[in-house]
């Protein structure tokens, strides 16, 4: 019986399930250097001209956030993340702005903390950022999920500006285009915001334009392409919705095909943002599938599958052969390293070899393939021959060749 | 190792999660009533091995006796004579009708089950967004749930995923309580009468100290484990009551209460010391539902238990007798 109790709290101690893992952040290139949010929830700076992190440009300094699943954003001088960590369910979550030059907080003491869980990528208009949250922790009565409006400046009063109130959880991070946010909540529902400075508001509220209802949960991000939202849900599906011809409230069986709308039903969870170009948007699903889809009719032009699952976004690359460049996708796998595909039909291209797992959008910077490994290295190869050209490690600064 | 953990993924884990999902679509999108089902469904597939077992550890107890016999025999006894003795325990085994690991065949099958329960519960309802990327990997592509997913963590004002210290009155204290409540009164019921004094012991510490240990660490368990633990226990009660035919409420009651007898008794000597006097007690056959289940089963085994019972009683008489002098 003793062995029976043993056995049982060590399957606890194995399966704790409440602890964000570390996250699936990518890097993002500002001239010469890259910002990636590592395992810990610290965003770190490097420099791809050296081939190492700067050791003095850290946030926080201290102990990390936590963890970090989405891209941190480049505005001007300026770059925008968010990280959390939860101990038990307790969670604490930071949204912050730093200075690109120094790495210090633009609002001085640190950034805005939320009792909540942070995932998605910050949206940003103007002076303002725009965040998704889930529950706050010490409201009891709150709701499940909020859409933050941030006053970025830094000599702003109060760093929130005001807050609508989701229908569940946001993992989805937002999507600006104009004056309009887009948000999506665990509960399938996609939110329109009207993000402007608009005095005549009496309620945060009455700001939401319209909703629209997906068949299942959308945990990925929204891509917003020339008017045109896409993204996909858990329920196995990936949605193109043209912005201007919507303005109340709609569910999945009011897609209007005549307005270039379309539903494809992908067979596995989207997670990934769809990512467009020449009018193909690439698919990626959990069990490992891409497709590509032709963007006006929304028909399947091909499909493929690597090992793993594909959890953030492939990257668009020309990749050389002889004195031609063909273009390609790089997919991260969650199973092991970074795969090629043709955009032509999906064949299997070549491979850049990571020995790890990804999660995270690979970068493509100066000729080079950069991709954050899930064991917390950041590796870079070269486009061209796709051989391993470094590698550090994002905790510690050690050089991982 | 690997091989075990496929094993153990296509065995065990994604039957269970598929079918806690399965029942969520069925019973009105209900987490709660998911794992309530599916705990009764698992306990009720677990009879026959339970009913084996329960049948086991009897007919074990019943040699007991005989058994302590054949240990006393040879007691301090070396070589030839200690294989005589293996060979003769082995003989009583298998007149009785017992295996040596009857006992725990069983209770060893059952063990896979409960872990991977217990743990596709907690991956059903990941509160990571690595937990729910990998929830994908988990579910079968046929499985009409998987486009439910997450799934609405809400039963009887309670969230299933969160800890159960983080959850309002009183289901904070609440469900501590009911577990170790709840899984005293179903380790009383297992829990098999002994002569062997060390054994004794043991039960007796199990007894208290796994409901007092499970009660508190239901406190940081997230609510969802603690239900499904609370209705495993509640349903475990039910069926050792149709196996073994023990009264649950009155083995809870007296357990605190004590019986009607040594109630009386205790008044007895209480009102004997505050006149002074000494009282002789005599013998108490409910003193403890331990005892009298092994006075039953002695009784009915054995010439001899009729023997060790009078001189245990007597022997509990004198003890109480020097005490009360």
């Amino acid at each position: 019986m003793f062995a029976l109790v043993f056995v049982m709290f060590a399957a606890v101690a194995c399966v704790n399930d409440l602890t964000p893992e570390g996250g699936w952040s990518g890097p993002v290139a500002e001239g010469e250097d890259l910002y990636i949010g590592n395992r810990d929830g610290h965003l770190v700076k490097f420099d791809a001209a050296s081939g190492n992190l700067e050791n003095s440009w850290r946030y926080p300094s201290g102990d990390g956030l936590g963890a970090t699943y989405s891209n941190a954003v480049v505005i001007g001088e300026n770059i925008y993340s968010v990280g959390y960590t939860c101990n038990g369910d307790r969670c604490d979550g930071e949204i912050f702005g730093l200075s690109l030059a120094t790495g210090t907080s633009i609002w001085g003491q640190g950034g805005l903390e939320l009792k909540t869980k942070l995932v998605g990528e910050v949206g940003v208009s103007g002076d303002t950022l725009f965040v998704g949250t889930t529950a706050i922790g010490d409201e009891e009565d709150g709701a499940d999920g909020y859409f933050y409006a941030i006053d970025s400046s830094p000599d702003a009063a109060s760093i929130t500006k005001w807050r609508i109130p989701l229908d569940a959880n946001s993992f989805s991070g937002v999507a600006v285009e104009g004056n309009t946010a887009f948000i999506a909540t665990m509960a399938g529902t996609l939110y329109a915001i009207d993000v402007s400075d608009a005095d005549d508001v009496s309620s945060p509220s009455d700001r939401i334009m319209w909703t629209f209802e997906a068949e299942g949960a959308i945990a990925g991000p929204i891509n917003v392409v020339d008017g045109k939202l896409y993204f996909g849900d858990l329920g196995s599906k990936a949605y193109k919705l043209d912005i201007a011809s919507r303005s109340v409230s709609s569910q999945l069986s009011e897609v209007n095909s005549g307005s270039g709308e379309w539903v494809f039903e992908a067979n596995a969870w989207v997670w990934a943002k769809p990512v467009i170009e020449d009018g193909v948007v690439y698919v990626s699903t959990l069990d490992g599938s891409i497709h590509a889809i032709d963007d006006s009719s929304g028909s399947e032009k091909w499909s493929a599958s690597i090992e793993g699952q594909i959890v953030s976004a492939p990257t668009l690359f020309d990749r050389k052969r002889g004195d031609t460049r063909e273009r390609a996708l790089a997919v991260p796998s969650g199973e092991n390293n970074v795969w090629v595909i043709s955009v032509i039909d999906g064949r299997e291209l070549g491979v850049f070899v990571t020995n790890e797992p990804v999660k995270s959008t690979p970068l493509i910077h100066n000729d080079q393939l950069y991709v954050h490994t899930l064991n917390g290295d950041l590796k870079w190869f070269s486009v061209d021959d796709t051989t391993q050209r470094g590698c550090v490690d994002l905790k510690g600064g050690g050089r991982c060749d | 190792m690997e091989i075990f953990g496929l094993l153990w993924q296509e065995i065990i884990m994604r039957p269970m999660i598929n079918s806690l999902a399965l029942l969520y679509q069925v019973l009105f999108s209900n987490f709660g009533l998911s794992i309530i089902v599916f705990t009764v469904l698992i306990r009720l597939a677990m009879i026959p091995l339970t009913v084996r077992q329960t049948r086991q550890m009897k007919k074990m107890q019943a040699i007991q006796p005989k058994l302590k016999a054949i240990q006393d025999k040879y007691k301090g006894k070396k070589g030839d004579a200690r294989r005589q003795m293996s060979s003769e325990t082995m003989g009583l085994y298998k007149d009785a009708g017992v295996s040596p690991v009857g006992c725990l065949g069983p209770m060893i099958i059952q063990m896979p089950i409960w872990i991977g329960f217990y743990r596709a519960i907690l991956r059903t309802m990941p509160s990571t967004p690595e937990g729910l990327a990998n929830l994908s990997d988990l579910f079968y592509s046929w499985n009409p749930a998987i486009s439910a997913v997450p799934f609405n963590s809400q039963f009887i004002g309670l969230s299933l995923v969160d800890l159960v210290s983080a959850a309002a009155l009183p289901f904070n204290y609440l469900l501590p309580v009911l577990v170790g409540a709840s899984m005293f009164l179903q380790q009383k019921m297992t829990t098999n009468p002994t002569t062997d004094p060390r054994q004794k012991q043991t039960n007796q510490m199990m007894l208290w100290m796994m409901p007092i240990m499970f009660g508190a660490f239901t406190w940081q368990f997230p609510a969802g484990l603690a239900v499904y633990i609370l209705f495993s226990n509640v349903i475990g009660v039910v069926i050792q009551y149709y196996v073994s035919g023990k009264q649950p409420i009155e083995l809870f009651g007296r357990s605190f209460l004590g019986t009607d007898a040594s109630r009386a008794e205790r008044a007895a000597q209480v009102a004997a010391e505050a006149a002074g006097t000494t009282t002789v007690t005599t013998p108490d056959p409910e003193e403890s539902d331990e005892d009298d289940q092994s006075t039953e089963v002695l009784r009915k085994n054995s010439g001899r238990s009729d023997r060790n019972r009078t001189r245990r009683t007597g022997r509990r008489t004198r003890r109480r007798r020097n005490k009360g002098s």
